[in-house]
């Protein structure tokens, strides 16, 4: 393999080239995310201040979906609640959350023809912040907190697309501009209400949920998030390769024959899911549904066909690795919301060096 | 192939864009439409490929009205290559010609192994075969252009309608697209045309359309133009020339 240092993702730019030029096949690309996000998996369950070998990690895994093969536990009970009940459900929320962000924002970027969308274009994560902010200063439960969020997504979603209706014109800018009008009406009505927040005790929970943790994530919550959101992966999943035709507009779309109206609403209704339902469990992180389908673009090119997957593959990864950071690096969390900025925009640059000369 | 009767367009009632337009137009036939800027040649377009709707008239498509269609038919019937396209991805030139298999695809579904030969093979018909891996929005305006027509050619339509197609191009370029076109017609395509360059009209033979300001359409063999017609409807002085070194009639500014 050539060495070279020139650029600072001489690594990637290597790889890209590989796939493109069919030396490295796009199914072994997909193989290859699958077995590293697989061991990723078992590494991270491993780590934490509670020390578990990678091996009992397994065995426990193991043991419990395949209960026939009958493994003599080499283990401690402890372990096992640490693995099943505390470890378990937090990495797989990590994983649909950047799944499910990262493929939210390749469809928004391909449906609005706009590199620059991410999941929050249409103002679900100010409407998020909204329900839960409210459910918190009412001081209502943790789960009631989610349910809330959950709802001010979907209502702000549905005020955003509604606009371009009451003022008759259904273009995709009009939608744009309307995301924009609310997300920015949506952010006053969040600063009101951190004013009127009791600075005591409800301020720093609105903060806290804001910056974004998966920290209280439960098995219920994981197993509620899973379906829904495997159902809009397999839906963005389906439209896919449709998603090129309406990036090259609406014209194009109807000279080819194809629904425009209809992509463009299954896209965002299965998009908006997918972000109301992580933004709803883990709080605003922000960063991941603009970089990771950069990156995914740079390894496989703007087929979304190929797109996709490999948004579901690396979002997950990528996530896996910065909530492991985010409950490890120091002995309190540290906020994901923190982490994926610090994160994702040096490295959002990294790739825009990178495609420097397609800019402008 | 397509019959056109007496349609007339309009965005406001008062703002008339034509009226009264009827042709027919034959399977292998080549009609170029002639008019200055902005007096609804694309509009006219937009009506054929039920982008807009006329006010009145008719529009008759293989035998039935364009109304009668799905959009998914319609485009395996009709296709329209605009002037530009815009993409802010960077699709390589087979990904883009393959979205031309579109009306073909389940509402679900992707191409198949059999697509990606089709484009193949249109690719390697059209001598665009090195091309495939290229980044579409990083071709010239030529090499756009043909590949635009590859990817109507996997649409598989009966009539093409060409918008401009030789804009922004520079000669040697124009006339490979006219060749082309030639050759397209040539293989049983209904063709439609719009240019600014009268030329290409008597290049291209078939029937020539002029439109109006008004918004009126005269239709007769490219023979019938007379420098009068042209310089009454671009208003400037034009002539049509006689040279003998090539053997046909040219358009010629005073």
């Amino acid at each position: 393999m050539r060495i070279c240092t020139a650029s600072p993702l001489a690594g990637i730019s290597e790889w890209t080239t590989l796939v493109s030029k069919g030396k490295l096949s796009f199914s072994l690309l997909i193989a290859l995310l699958i077995v590293g996000l697989f061991v990723l998996f078992i590494f991270t369950i491993a780590m934490g201040r509670y020390d578990l070998g990678a091996g009992d990690v397994f065995f426990i895994l193991l043991s419990r979906i395949f209960p026939f093969l009958q493994i003599e536990p080499t283990w401690t009970a402890v372990s096992e609640v640490v693995v099943l009940q505390i470890r378990l459900p937090r990495i797989i929320g990590a994983m649909l959350i950047g799944a499910a962000l990262a493929t939210a924002g390749a469809t928004y970027q391909g449906l609005f023809r706009n590199p620059m969308a991410s999941p929050d274009f249409l103002g679900v994560t100010s409407g998020a912040s909204i329900g839960a902010a409210l459910a918190i200063i009412m001081e209502r439960s943790f789960t009631e907190v989610q349910i809330f969020a959950f709802v001010g997504g979907l209502v702000a979603t549905l005020i955003t697309t509604s606009i371009p209706k009451i003022m008759r014109n259904d273009s995709t800018i009009m939608l744009i501009l309307s995301g924009i009008v609310v997300s920015g009406l949506l952010r006053s009505v969040m600063s009101f209400m951190r004013y009127i927040a009791d600075p005591q005790t409800a301020l720093p929970s609105i903060v806290f949920w804001q910056m974004g943790s998966l920290a209280n994530v439960t098995p219920q919550e994981v197993m509620a998030i899973s379906i829904p959101m495997l159902i809009c992966f397999v839906v963005i999943i389906c439209i896919s390769w449709w998603i090129n035709i309406m990036s090259l507009g609406e014209l194009q779309s109807a000279v080819l024959g194809a629904n425009y109206k209809f992509y463009r609403r299954v896209g965002i209704v299965a998009s908006t899911v997918l972000t109301v339902l992580a933004v709803a469990i883990a709080g605003e992180v922000g960063w991941v549904g603009l970089a990771i389908p950069h990156f995914g673009r740079l390894l496989v090119g703007v087929d979304n066909k190929r797109l996709m997957p490999v948004c579901i593959l690396t979002g997950a990864i990528f996530m896996l690795i910065v909530d492991t950071f985010a409950r490890s690096l120091t002995t309190a969390e540290i906020p994901l919301g923190v982490l994926t900025g610090f994160v994702g925009a040096p490295f959002f640059m990294l790739l825009i060096y990178r495609q420097k000369t397609r800019l402008g | 192939m397509l019959e056109v009767s007496k349609i007339s367009f309009s965005y406001k009632p008062t703002q008339t864009v034509f009226t009264d337009v009827s042709f027919r137009l034959e399977a292998g036939q080549i009609m170029t439409l002639l008019g200055p800027n902005g007096v609804g040649k694309s509009t006219l377009f937009d009506c054929l490929c039920r982008l807009k709707t006329p006010d009145t008239g008719e529009i008759i498509l293989a035998g039935k009205p364009i109304a009668s269609y799905t959009m998914r038919q319609l485009a395996s019937v009709i296709t329209l290559l605009s002037q530009t396209v815009q993409s802010v991805f960077d699709f390589t030139v087979l990904e883009y010609v393959l979205m031309g298999c579109a009306p073909r695809i389940s509402p679900f579904g992707s191409p198949a192994a059999q697509d990606y030969e089709e484009v193949d093979r249109v690719l390697a018909q059209l001598g665009l075969s090195h091309f495939a891996d290229r980044i579409f929005t990083e071709l010239s305006g030529g090499e756009k252009q043909q590949v635009s027509i590859a990817k109507a050619i996997v649409q598989r339509p009966k009539i093409m309608l060409f918008d401009e197609p030789t804009s922004f191009l520079d000669v040697g370029n124009q006339q490979k697209i006219i060749k082309l076109i030639k050759e397209m017609a040539a293989t049983g395509y209904s063709v439609i045309m719009t240019t600014h360059n009268p030329d290409h009209a008597i290049q291209l033979g078939g029937i020539c359309a002029l439109m109006h300001h008004g918004g009126q359409m005269t239709i007769g063999q490219p023979e019938s133009l007379s420098g009068e017609m042209l310089s009454e409807i671009y208003g400037t002085p034009l002539k049509l020339v006689h040279v003998p070194e090539v053997g046909r009639m040219a358009c010629v500014a005073k």
